[in-house]
């Protein structure tokens, strides 16, 4: 994973519980680095670890973890850096879902290192639409909710997620069904 | 080579290059892309000129003839608006007109957004959000380096300033007498001081890196023993104890040790550390202290055995005195009765001298039990009880102070001084004085008396045990001793100044503070 990954943990657990509930969980984990640098790569163990690691030490199951993480990323992360990139995706929620593919497409060409998922989007109708997920990494399927949300959060919609399939049950990808 | 034509509908030209501008040949603006209104909302289809200027490359004058000139080359225009909208591409010559294909130059993604242009915007062959997002990547690269240049700096800040201290502390433990020894939490040791390597008895390489077991004071601990405290180190469990060992050269030795760990500022265990003290000299001390205490005891008991055991026959041996000469009062000659008498006074002395050994012993043995005394009270409770003849006199001078003193000592005191006076008054009219002066720090006491005095020879001597200046039948040699003990106790002073056959004054001064006056 790319440390800005990393980065966004950090900064979500230091914002929600402060600084030193951080150094406790990066003393928990046993993970090596302090200091991520945003454009480098990291193990991605240590993404799995540090999720884990707050999973434990705030009593939230890892889907809660997840699902957190993924709404910081749209509102917190992606808004702080960047915000006008996020901008061009579209005005509003429909809008940004179905730029969604080839915004997400253009990203991989951004970070080489990167085993970037991909997206796709189906059944496009006037309040809901079906997107497509993609990824070569287990379990993230949760954070691709949290993501969702955090949509909902930035254009102010309110969001229904439904996981019409999904690889646990045999599918080769997961299938969101995503109703405003 | 086979030619090839392309048509295009509008709709799929704009498409792929959303910003193309078509020119007719009087170089007026006939179609342009779906995004050009959108950066650039007042263009009309109006002469070339009155839209844009081109910046590069120079051109003397808006006509086809140098239109000509720059194709095949990198054209920037420049919108004539109050945006100054800037466009990168190229033209080129198509049927009767030129087609400018490119498009809009900026260097900020928020340049894209002012212009409300979505991704939709841009042909997905043009580059140019890619370039603006890898720019963007760049700059959140450099926040980072700059924050982890901070970071870095105030980190080193700090671990100046906790070199700084720790050679202080290294300094402090380096200069310690007791031994200091750092040892992790399998027992290794990676520091120790001069002292500990003059306690061990080795040089530092063979301290370092070894066990602080192989260096424990007179133990071998054996492997199941040291894998325990091992255990207990990981535990950070607090280590106090007391050993003793034999030194080169055959003395005991006492360690007293404390082994502690040092946490960081979450509690995790780093090290543990080790403080060897030398206690030998303190435990030669507290063992001569006790073995005192254990002879004080014994000769006190032999006292109080011994006074016991003379005083019963010598009450028999009196009473055995006085029925003999009851009885045979009449048969006695002179000098008989005289021997008879000599034998009572020689009798009532060594049980005065046995009252007196006990005194003397009893005044180490029972406790001090310090309390307000009224000095006037006791000189008048001790007046009451000794015997004084009629021929004596007893004045005191003035008020005497109270002060918080033992008042079974201070009894003792001002009465074997004030016996003594009346005892050895030798006058017709016998004088006895007794004054309190307040001076500074200390309360100064005196009897006076005009008796027979005491040669100066004496005056140091008159205090020690069993020495009686008078052949007084009566004197056991021992009230002196007892008043002298009785001042040292209360860190006092007591002299005297005497003149034979005119008299002898005793002083003496005891601090205040010692005494708690009130």
């Amino acid at each position: 994973m790319y440390g800005i990954v990393n980065k966004a943990i950090e900064e979500l657990v230091i914002s929600n519980f402060g600084e030193d509930k951080w150094e406790i969980i990066l003393e928990k984990s046993g993970i090596e680095p302090s200091f991520f640098i945003s454009n480098e790569t990291y193990d991605d163990a240590i993404t799995y670890q540090l999720a884990q690691t707050i999973s434990q030490e705030m009593n939230m199951s890892i889907d809660d973890v997840m699902i957190a993480f993924g709404e910081w990323w749209v509102v917190k992360t992606t808004h702080d850096k960047y915000s006008g990139l996020m901008q061009t995706g579209g005005s509003n929620l429909k809008q940004f879902l179905i730029n969604l593919p080839a915004f997400h497409n253009r990203v991989m060409l951004h970070y080489p290192k990167l085993t970037p998922p991909e997206f796709k989007v189906s059944h496009i109708e006037e309040r809901n639409l079906c997107l497509h997920y993609f990824s070569k990494r287990e379990g993230l399927q949760e954070f691709v909710r949290g993501l969702i949300q955090g949509l909902g959060i930035i254009y102010s919609t309110e969001t229904k997620i439904e996981l019409l399939k999904s690889r646990s049950d045999g599918s080769d990808h997961e299938i969101f069904k995503i109703s405003w | 080579m086979e030619q090839l034509e392309f048509n295009f509908r509008k709709d799929t030209f704009s498409k792929i290059f959303p910003f193309y501008i078509l020119l007719d040949t009087n170089l007026c603006i006939k179609s342009y892309g779906n995004s050009i209104p959108k950066i650039i909302p007042e263009l009309k289809k109006t002469l070339f000129k009155d839209n844009f200027s081109i910046s590069r490359p120079h051109i003397e004058e808006y006509s086809t003839n140098q239109f000509n000139t720059i194709i095949n080359q990198l054209v920037i225009l420049k919108s004539n608006y109050k945006d100054e909208t800037i466009l990168r591409g190229q033209f080129e010559i198509i049927d009767e007109g030129y087609l400018f294909v490119g498009s809009p130059w900026f260097v900020s993604i928020e340049e894209v957004v002012q212009k409300n242009l979505s991704i939709n915007d841009f042909a997905f062959h043009d580059s140019l959000l890619d370039i603006l997002h890898v720019s963007k990547n760049y700059e959140i690269n450099y926040n980072d380096l700059k924050e982890l240049l901070k970071t870095v700096n105030e980190q080193r800040n700090i671990l100046k300033k906790d070199k700084e201290e720790l050679n202080k502390l290294s300094l402090v433990a380096i200069a310690n007498k007791n031994g200091v020894v750092i040892f992790d939490t399998k027992g290794i040791i990676s520091w120790c001081n001069d002292a500990y390597l003059n306690i061990v008895g080795l040089p530092l390489n063979k301290i370092i890196g070894s066990s602080i077991h192989d260096f424990e004071p007179n133990k071998r601990y054996n492997p199941k023993e040291i894998e325990s405290i091992l255990n207990e180190f990981e535990k950070g469990v607090i280590f106090n104890n007391e050993k003793t060992t034999i030194s080169p050269d055959g003395k005991k030795i006492w360690f007293k040790t404390i082994k502690q760990p040092v946490r960081d500022a979450n509690g995790k265990i780093l090290n543990y550390f080790a403080i060897i003290e030398d206690v030998t000299s303190e435990k030669e001390k507290e063992e001569l202290l006790l073995k005192l205490e254990k002879q004080n005891e014994s000769l006190n008991d032999y006292a109080h055995m011994i006074s016991h055991d003379l005083k019963s026959p010598l009450r028999s041996i009196h009473t055995l005195i006085s029925w003999i000469k009851e009885e045979k009062d009449m048969l006695f000659t002179e000098n008989g009765k005289k021997y008879m008498d000599m034998l009572i006074e020689k009798v009532e002395k060594m049980d005065n001298l046995i009252d007196g050994v006990l005194t003397i012993s009893k005044l180490d043995t029972i406790e001090y039990k310090y309390q307000e005394v009224d000095l006037n009270e006791i000189l008048n409770i001790v007046i009451s009880i000794i015997h004084i003849p009629s021929h004596v006199t007893i004045k005191i001078t003035n008020k005497f102070p109270t002060i918080y003193t033992d008042k079974y000592r201070i009894q003792q005191l001002f009465q074997n001084l004030i016996s003594n006076a009346v005892n050895y008054s030798n006058k017709k009219a016998g004088k006895v004085t007794i004054t309190y002066k307040d001076i500074d720090d200390f309360h100064l006491f005196s009897i006076k008396d005009n008796g027979i005095g005491i040669e100066k020879s004496y005056h140091e001597k008159i205090f020690d045990i069993f020495e009686s200046y008078s052949d007084d039948s009566k004197s056991s040699g021992i009230g002196l001793s007892i008043v002298k003990k009785i001042i040292e106790n209360y860190k006092g002073e007591i002299w005297l100044e005497s003149e034979l056959n005119k008299g002898t004054t005793f002083y003496f001064k005891i601090p205040k503070v010692n005494n708690g006056t009130t």
